[in-house]
């Protein structure tokens, strides 16, 4: 069963059709990369479906409820978490508080305001956990706006592992970073993805990334889905090639 | 890999020794220091509460006075027409400012940035009106005189030294009840909305709810400060509702230093004592003080606190 519907989903901003009359269905358990070429709309649908803007026409329904519509602090309380392209984090907290905050928000414990958030033993054990997944551990005391460019992806991704979603949605996870880190980042969201059989929606400029991680590929194109399938289909895709893979970007 | 000795980085320990310190204060001090530092403390706890929205927030209030004078009035009227002990008009009055800020809060969260600094000054504007308008309450424009120091509880809290203390006592509990309330999960949620309040959002928590709470806490211990102000003082005038007096607390924060917590009170011991030391020369010590506060804006952005810090950290990693 699809744990993610975008039905006929429409959305423009002045006189362009971003997003236009998109139907996607993403099963549980699924990991699926949209690709197409820079304004094809895939940040955009990514905003749709996080709720941090809203559609013209059309629903978005998550696990058999819509969610378009809802605020994105809902839709993440729905088990629906999203990173964003360009870091999007707490410039001057450490690293450590900024996974802090969504591990309080996790864990419910946002709102305790007579306890000091340093001796909350399970927040602290938890994100000492996810920062040693993540490589981060020996910057945890490090304001996060001093991060090198690789470090601050990894950050922006682990602030979304902390809330332990259902379903993930990254912006291009490894934009900016470099062959080792693309490397290790992808391998950690591999393992994330069969051990917590998570779902995964991404979107992705690099090909090995791509084919490496995707069940499924969607290709965008001026705001429109041209063709979806198994990664070796959409490789011999003419369209796609033309496009795509062969024309504008690579 | 803590550089410092455990006891230092207790800030129980700070606590405790600065209360017994300051408790002690009027036995080597004149008269004239212990009102001067009476009324630091008040402004401290004031401008405190100011930061926890301006620093701590992200959230430009400029309708704090709303609270400090309304609770000054409130206070007031309680111990002067009503029989009622002081402990009780002084606890009631924090109530009444904490439902204030609620009220006025619900609607100014509505608001964004600009219009939310603008909205609780149109807010705190009204309160001013009320008090110099409506005289037959609040006596207009020749406000409330007289006002007595009544016994708190069983007491006695008349004159200076004993005022002092009681002063002293009620910002400190108030001060470490901020402390806590900064260094808690809610504090470090407050923190990250002012960093960035959209991915507060995207991380599951209700940005407005959060806001609103903090202004709840600015608002309360705003109260408490004008509670303790008005006896201090002996009379309350609509001048303490002016808007202008909104400016103050900010104006302390940013000298001390917003984004620490004991910014704003290095702050107001400065400011009192460049405001009594300059009126000593010169009616116009709010030259003098703008004058100086452009400077340290200019010269220290992050304030006095940030300045301290800065030199702290180089001190620490430089060479040796």
């Amino acid at each position: 069963m699809s744990l993610l519907e975008v039905r006929t989903v429409s959305k423009s901003f002045g006189k362009l059709q971003a997003v236009s009359e998109l139907e996607l269905s993403i099963d549980e358990g699924e990991v699926r990369c949209i690709i197409g070429a820079n304004g094809a709309g895939k940040t955009t649908l990514f905003n749709l479906i996080s709720g941090r803007i809203q559609p013209d026409s059309g629903q978005v329904v998550f696990a058999g409820e819509e969610i378009s519509g809802m605020r994105p602090p809902q839709i993440v309380r729905k088990g629906l978490s999203r990173s964003f392209q360009v870091s999007n984090y707490f410039p001057n907290l450490s690293v450590f508080q900024n996974v802090r905050i969504a591990v309080l928000s996790r864990m419910r414990k946002s709102r305790i305001f007579y306890w000091p958030v340093s001796r909350l033993r399970d927040v602290n054990q938890r994100v000492g956990e996810l920062l040693e997944n993540f490589n981060l551990l020996s910057l945890a005391e490090v304001t996060a706006d001093k991060l090198s460019h690789g470090d601050r992806r990894k950050l922006e991704i682990s602030l979304v592992v902390a809330q332990e979603p259902r379903m993930l949605l990254l912006d291009e996870p490894t934009a900016g970073m470099n062959s080792t880190e693309t490397e290790s980042t992808i391998r950690l969201i591999k393992d994330l993805v069969t051990r917590l059989g998570l779902t995964l929606l991404l979107t992705e400029h690099d090909m090995k990334v791509v084919f490496s991680l995707a069940d499924k590929i969607t290709f965008m194109h001026y705001g429109q889905v041209v063709c979806e399938g198994p990664p070796e289909e959409i490789k011999a895709n003419q369209d796609v090639k033309e496009i795509y893979l062969g024309g504008e970007v690579c | 890999m803590p550089s410092k000795p455990q006891t230092l980085q207790n800030p129980i320990i700070w606590f405790l020794v600065s209360l017994v310190i300051l408790w002690a204060a009027p036995l080597f001090l004149p008269t004239f220091y212990v009102y001067l530092i009476t009324e630091i403390l008040i402004v401290s706890l004031f401008a405190v509460s100011t930061n926890v929205l301006l620093g701590f927030t992200g959230l430009l209030s400029f309708g704090q006075v709303a609270f400090f004078g309304s609770s000054a009035y409130a206070v007031s009227l309680l111990i002067k027409g009503t029989s009622l002990p002081f402990a009780a008009s002084f606890f009631i009055s924090v109530g009444l400012s904490a439902l204030a800020a609620l009220i006025i809060g619900l609607f100014c969260m509505r608001l964004r940035a600009f219009y939310f600094a603008i909205l609780t000054l149109a807010f705190s504007q009204i309160f001013f009106v009320v008090a110099y308008k409506w005289t037959s309450l609040t006596g207009g424009d020749d406000g409330i005189v007289g006002i007595p120091k009544k016994p708190f509880f069983l007491f006695d809290i008349n004159g200076p030294d004993a005022y002092y203390h009681f002063v002293l006592l009620v910002v400190m509990v108030s001060l470490a009840l901020l402390y806590l309330i900064i260094r808690s999960p809610l504090g470090e949620v407050l923190q990250a909305i002012r960093d960035n309040s959209e991915r507060t959002e995207f991380l599951g928590l209700q940005v407005r709810n959060y806001r609103l709470a903090s202004f709840v806490i600015a608002g309360t211990f705003g109260g408490v400060a004008g509670a303790l102000f008005a006896p201090f003082q002996g009379i309350v005038t609509p001048e303490l509702l002016h808007w202008s007096h909104s400016a103050e607390p900010l104006m302390i924060s940013l000298l001390g230093g917003m984004y620490f917590f004991f910014g704003p009170i290095a702050g107001a011991v400065i400011f009192v004592f460049i405001k009594e030391w300059i009126t000593g020369f010169t009616e116009y010590w709010m030259f003098w003080y703008g004058l100086l506060l452009m400077l340290l804006i200019m010269y220290l952005p992050g304030g006095i606190m940030g300045f301290i810090s800065e030199h702290i950290r180089r001190g620490k990693d430089g060479p040796k």
